[in-house]
């Protein structure tokens, strides 16, 4: 018989329902939408799956979500962030929760399996798991899905050969790649965190520092402007002209890495790519130099490289590892060269949270507009539509009290004319 | 004077444990196991095992790079990532593993 929910323990409800309302307190937007919904039930009848974190914070997307109406029903997206009293407080709020932390792999996947017993006709995935499930275990059930979101590159990378290959069976809106995502993830979000992550490993004074920031892209832009506000001496690298001169205009110094290497007290690789920060940059680094990313997994650093000319290592401090090379130099290590802004710092706060899950509540409308409309999207990868990043914006601007012009009809028209103008 | 001895012991309170020897209810004086039990719901066995010198040097290397707290733990982590049993230490570990996967199957 199918079970309602599987949970670590029940009893941790109200612990979890405490730091859900806490989320919930910083989540402005996604409370705006619940309000709507709930208004609007525009989930009336729609059951929505969604494999996620199991976070205060994705509960509070799955209250805007069943306010509007739907059936939503929950599954762990990574056995070992799902928080049991979250966990707890959904299933007592009678969301169907498949999460218990630590479960092994293949209550992992049993998971996915019960929650699609129910046929969502929805899938929110964040790292494709539903997606890959529903097209290797049970192809027919695609049929019954209307559509689906996923939160990651790497998931959108996948789905994107999916569909290329002609294997993808349903249209799937990739959240990640919208302005405002990028703006909140990234510039402010990682701009944040890394910065906390580094001070809190460290306990590290910033003001006064040579802080070198590898890559000036959206969370290169982040960290640079958030080490400058604390008094940096901030560095940038970059392989491309157009961010470089950005940088420079922004009142960055711009050099290549193996001369910053030199002069760098701090060296934060926010690239997304690989071996950024390498050994002959070590080599001509300076005595105590901190090294961390806050880019890409944790590969943005050779910590292999540095663990292998490094005369001897010993751990610090918690996230602080210091390898000591053969002339005496020490070379600090942050969260053992994975994500900082996570490892030594708690990741996005809920405010940044709230710009990508109201990006997930409002595509899962759309969706069901088009749905509703009899309008069917051929399965591939799509974009969230400009307008919802907009409505996004509004809705935030909104809720921080702040309001903007709109332009008149005669801007508008000259705008949008050809004729007029220089 | 043994039947003395007796009902003293019982009018104090004292069992005998599963060996017959007379405990006091709060005695847990060579009782108590010789290992405090491990964390995380691991187990400690001992097993005997054989292969070539140059897997055992590179088992050495391993344990000698693994940040695990214990010698056996960290030849439990081995064993477990060689057994695609690992569950990872952290949720950024299985993450980064998990969106690894999802890249290689996507090239």
């Amino acid at each position: 018989m199918a079970r309602d929910h599987h949970i670590a323990d029940i009893g941790l409800a109200d612990e979890g329902r405490l730091r859900v309302e806490w989320a919930g307190g910083q989540m402005h937007v996604i409370n705006a939408l619940k309000e709507r919904f709930a208004k609007e039930q525009p989930f009336a009848g729609i059951t929505i799956g969604a494999c996620l974190h199991v976070t205060t914070e994705t509960a509070n997307l799955v209250q805007a979500l069943r306010a509007g109406g739907a059936e939503v029903l929950l599954c762990a997206s990574n056995p070992l962030s799902t928080q049991d009293d979250t966990a707890a407080y959904l299933a007592s709020e009678g969301v169907s929760v498949f999460a218990v932390r630590g479960e092994d792999h293949d209550t992992y996947y049993t998971h996915i399996r019960e929650l699609l017993d129910r046929r969502p006709q929805f899938t929110v995935d964040d790292g494709a798991d539903l997606v890959s499930v529903i097209h290797k275990e049970r192809p027919e059930q695609a049929d019954s899905v209307v559509g689906g979101t996923e939160e990651t590159t790497t998931g959108v990378i996948r789905l994107k050969q999916m569909a290329v290959e002609g294997a993808l069976k349903y249209p799937i809106v990739a959240i990640n790649d919208t302005p405002t995502k990028h703006l909140f993830d990234n510039r402010f979000g990682t701009g944040q965190s890394a910065l906390d992550g580094i001070i809190r490993a460290t306990n590290i004074l910033i003001a006064g520092k040579n802080f070198v920031v590898s890559g000036f892209g959206d969370c290169g832009r982040g960290v640079a402007s958030r080490a400058q506000g604390l008094g940096a001496n901030v560095i940038v690298t970059e392989v491309d002209e157009i961010r470089a001169l950005e940088a420079v205009m922004d009142g960055y110094r711009v050099m290549p890495m193996g001369e910053a290497a030199k002069i760098g007290d701090i060296f934060c690789s926010v690239t997304g790519d690989r071996d950024i920060i390498r050994t002959e940059h070590v080599e001509v680094m300076k005595d105590g130099a901190i090294i961390s990313n806050a880019g890409h997994f944790d590969i943005e650093i050779d910590v292999a490289g540095l663990r292998k000319m490094a005369k001897s290592e010993r751990t610090v401090r918690r996230n602080v590892e210091e390898f000591e090379l053969d002339d005496g130099r020490r070379i600090r290590l942050l969260a053992e060269g994975r994500l900082v802004n996570l490892g030594a710092a708690e990741g996005h706060p809920a405010a940044v949270m709230d710009m990508s899950f109201a990006g997930q509540a409002l595509t899962l409308h759309w969706l069901t507009e088009q749905h509703k409309a009899g309008k069917r999207l051929e399965p591939a990868v799509y974009s969230v539509p400009a307008d919802l990043d907009a409505q996004i914006a509004s809705v935030k601007l909104k809720t921080m009290g702040v309001e903007i012009d709109t332009l008149t009809p005669e801007q508008k028209s000259y705008l949008e004319s050809w004729q007029e103008g220089t | 004077m043994i039947d003395t001895y007796v009902r003293m012991c019982q009018a104090t309170g004292m069992q005998t444990d599963a060996l017959g020897r007379r405990r006091d209810p709060a005695q847990n004086r060579g009782l108590r196991p010789l290992h405090p039990l491990l964390a995380g719901g691991h187990r400690s066995r001992s097993i005997r095992v054989a292969m070539s010198e140059r897997a055992w040097a590179a088992l050495d290397r391993a344990v000698r790079l693994s940040r695990a707290a214990t010698r056996p733990r960290a030849i439990g982590e081995l064993l477990e990532e060689a057994l695609g049993t690992a569950s990872g230490a952290d949720w950024q570990e299985w993450q980064i593993r998990k969106e690894k996967q999802l890249l290689n199957r996507a090239s």
